[in-house]
């Protein structure tokens, strides 16, 4: 009888005890690879989040300019060319390093500077220091604007189409590489 | 107990550990980072705030919500729903005006949307699969073979036993050794496969339990937040220690750079005290003063190129390494009027290198190997960086940098020795490398390292030999001839070798007529062959292209003077 039970245990058991969990781990161990291949390659980021700003128009909070405190800083002014709108501050490591980038960017695109969260004399010490590629510069003291942007920490970039659309919004420092694989391809897609 | 029933059972287990786990990772979190001055006065709305801040993910940290973080953002997001319910703003209202600014992601509980459906509806086929199994479990035990609600009872009535007394069953008595063995294996583990008897569910049990019973152990002893940072405490003398002898470092460096400061003072118009200070200035970590001693500098010596890539080096340490769009424009500038300025070409590598574009890196650096003396300080380093930039590139670089003969190891090796030690050592390498040559004479770069190993040895006649050699093996470069005189000048040999180094000038002559410093040492040269009107004339063309600011003006004046 025993012997019995022990075949028949053999027969079914092995199979769908040992099969059905392995495939359920499969399944998930497959996701966790792609996630991370997608990782690795850098085609995923989950430091990058989507902005709802996407194909919207860009927000209008007027802030005032750098330069003597008196202007507003409107980007209706600039329109009918890509714009590439740069929150950065003067405390902020990675938007130092990149500054380079911005300045070679610049000598083709209008760069529009947004100091978050920043004093204003601080913002002046570190655009002499690391140098200035911005057409304009906004100050954004308290945060609103940014608040409005939905920018969730410093540098953020975000390309404007040449009718005041958000087409592209790039969280974290702008590299060699960032510029020529996605901001440079979404200024040429806004021309 | 059927075997897929078993699993089920395995995977329960493990759903309740990571159930506890999680209540104790809960438990351990600090609950709240909100300070006081946040809170607003009504505790209905403060309340609701609290909840709403649960809700809400913070974006920086992603795992948290605003109300656990003490981001930054997550602070202004706390504000801002504080002041919208100040407004009077209902909780969904709330909600909506900042997912329209920071889109489904803010929301810890996910909204079901084409992007999370596999989110919410996982579990519930998860559910209705599990049933589906156990199920069709069931039938085809009912419909099994004719035995099967035999072997049914059989099993159930050995797991009743082995439940009242499992170690018996190891141990077997009479009855259980009718079993043939089965039985006891459910005690000792000796089964052979999945799916075998009943007493299998308690191991998994046991096993189950034993991990959680250890991890919960680990963490009483290890892991309680109410516990100090073991290691840290430990290491408290020695980081003491560090700190002390740090600060006594500081003070010397603060007083060099306190006296540097003094003697600027002093003497405000000497340069040697300005770059003194900006060099004190560098050891002590005063970027700021460096950057003003130099900028000083620069403007005493009017736009001096090494000055200039002092600056620019200092402007981009005091910027953290990062070769800042100002110390570029200051390389750019340098390298313009001498391209073969060391300190700008490794900047301007090093720019490159930051920009990724490691081809341009490679190649910079390799012109600064190509003009640096082979025992300059910053070879080593440059090589490293050199490899560096390869690797990152995917470039292949020639295996130029392994030469025969005695290299800068060697001889820094021989500084160590005695000097008869030392002598006889390189004397060896260098008769090596004599007879190498002697059979290839094109090797430029031995010829450099002959000529090099024998100033070393204090032969300058020998050294000015090798160095002509060289100069000969490539006709056609200009530097390696320019180099070759002046090495025959400064060693004051040009009387003894004026032969051969008037065919080096009548050759360096059609390659570049024009060059500075090969205008000086043609001059020189007529002056030792007694052509004192050449010479004359070879000078003054010079000091007419000399910038007006060169400091070499007065001593190439006061030469022509001595004509």
């Amino acid at each position: 009888m025993t012997e019995q039970s022990t075949n028949e245990a053999r027969r079914t058991g092995p199979k769908l005890s040992f099969i059905l969990p392995l495939i359920g781990f499969l399944i998930l161990a497959g996701f966790a690879a792609a996630a991370l291949f997608a990782t690795l390659s850098g085609s995923r980021n989950p430091a990058q989040l989507p902005s709802v700003l996407i194909s919207k128009p860009a927000p209008a909070t007027p802030v005032p300019l750098l330069d003597n405190g008196l202007g507003t800083l409107d980007l209706a002014d600039f329109a009918g060319e890509p714009l590439l709108v740069n929150f950065f501050a003067s405390w902020c490591a990675p938007c130092r390093a990149e500054a380079p980038a911005l300045a070679l960017l610049a000598e083709g695109v209008t760069v529009i500077g947004i100091a978050y969260k920043d004093k204003p004399a601080d913002t002046s010490a570190f655009l002499t220091q690391f140098g200035n590629p911005f057409s304009a510069i906004g100050v954004d003291r308290d945060g609103r604007l940014g608040f409005a942007w939905g920018v969730y920490g410093v540098p953020e970039s975000y390309v404007i189409g040449s009718d005041g659309t958000v087409l592209l919004r790039h969280a974290g420092p702008i590299d060699r590489r960032v510029l020529d694989e996605v901001v440079m391809p979404a200024i040429k897609d806004a021309r | 107990m059927k075997p897929v029933l078993r699993s089920c059972g395995v995977m329960f287990l493990l759903a309740a550990g990571i159930f506890v786990g999680g209540i104790f990772g809960g438990i351990t979190t600090p609950a709240m980072a909100i300070t006081a001055e946040e809170m607003l006065d009504d505790p209905t709305l403060e309340s609701r705030a609290r909840e709403l801040s649960k809700q809400l993910r913070c974006l920086v940290c992603q795992n948290q919500s605003i109300d656990d973080s003490d981001a930054e953002l997550a602070r202004d997001l706390r504000r801002e729903v504080r002041g919208q319910l100040m407004t009077g703003a209902t909780d969904s209202e709330i909600i909506e005006t900042l997912r329209g600014k920071y889109g489904d992601y803010l929301l810890l509980n996910p909204p079901i949307s084409s992007g999370t459906y596999i989110l919410w509806l996982a579990p519930l086929a998860v559910l209705i699969g599990g049933a589906g199994l156990v199920l069709a479990a069931r039938r085809t035990r009912r419909t099994g073979a004719a035995t099967g609600q035999a072997q049914e009872q059989s099993q159930e009535q050995s797991q009743e036993q082995s439940q009242e007394q499992p170690h018996e069953a190891v141990a077997g008595s009479d009855d259980q050794a009718s079993r043939s063995g089965f039985g006891a294996g459910s005690g000792s583990g000796s089964g052979s496969g999945f799916g075998f008897g009943s007493g299998f569910g308690y191991i998994y049990f046991a096993g189950g339990a034993l991990v959680l019973a250890a991890s919960l152990g680990l963490y009483l002893m290890l892991g309680r937040a109410d516990l100090g940072d073991q290691p840290l405490a430990q290491r408290q003398a020695e980081i003491e220690t560090a700190a002390k002898a740090q600060n006594q470092q500081a003070e010397t460096l603060a007083a060099a750079l306190a006296r540097a400061k003094q003697q600027t003072i002093d003497e405000p118009t000497n340069v040697g005290n300005w770059l003194r200070l900006a060099q004190a200035a560098a050891m002590a970590d005063d970027n700021q003063t460096e950057i003003r001693a130099l900028t000083t500098a620069r403007e005493m010596t009017g736009d001096d190129v090494t000055v200039k890539s002092m600056l620019a080096e200092a402007l981009s340490r005091a910027a953290g390494g990062q070769i800042t769009v100002p110390a570029r424009t200051l390389i750019a500038s340098v390298l313009a009027s001498s391209p073969d300025e060391p300190r700008a070409l490794y900047l301007a590598g090093l720019a490159a290198y930051q920009d990724e574009d490691y081809a341009r890196a490679v190649s910079i650096w390799q012109r600064l190997r190509t003009v640096s003396v082979d025992d300059a300080p910053w070879m080593s380093l440059l090589d490293d960086n050199i490899a560096d930039a390869a690797a990152a590139g995917g470039i292949d670089i020639p295996e130029a940098q392994s030469r025969p003969g005695p290299d800068e190891a060697d001889i820094a090796a021989a500084a160590e020795m005695s000097d008869e030690d030392r002598t006889a050592m390189i004397e060896g390498m260098v008769s090596g490398l004599a007879e190498k040559l002697a059979e290839n004479p094109d090797d430029v770069e031995g010829w450099r390292r002959l000529g090099r190993a024998y100033e070393v040895l204090g032969r300058p006649e020998d050294a000015a030999s090798a160095l002509i050699s060289a100069a000969n093996a490539v006709p056609q470069d200009i530097d390696q001839q320019v180099t070759t005189l002046q090495m025959i000048v400064t060693s004051g040999l040009g009387r003894q070798y004026i032969t051969p180094a008037s065919r080096l000038i009548e050759r360096a002559t059609l390659l570049a007529p024009d060059r500075l410093d090969l205008l000086f040492l043609r001059g020189h040269f007529a002056k030792l062959e007694g052509r004192t009107d050449k010479a004359r004339e070879l000078w003054q063309r010079l000091l007419g292209q000399l910038p007006s600011d060169s400091p070499y003006i007065d001593d190439l004046k006061a030469a022509i003077a001595a004509l």
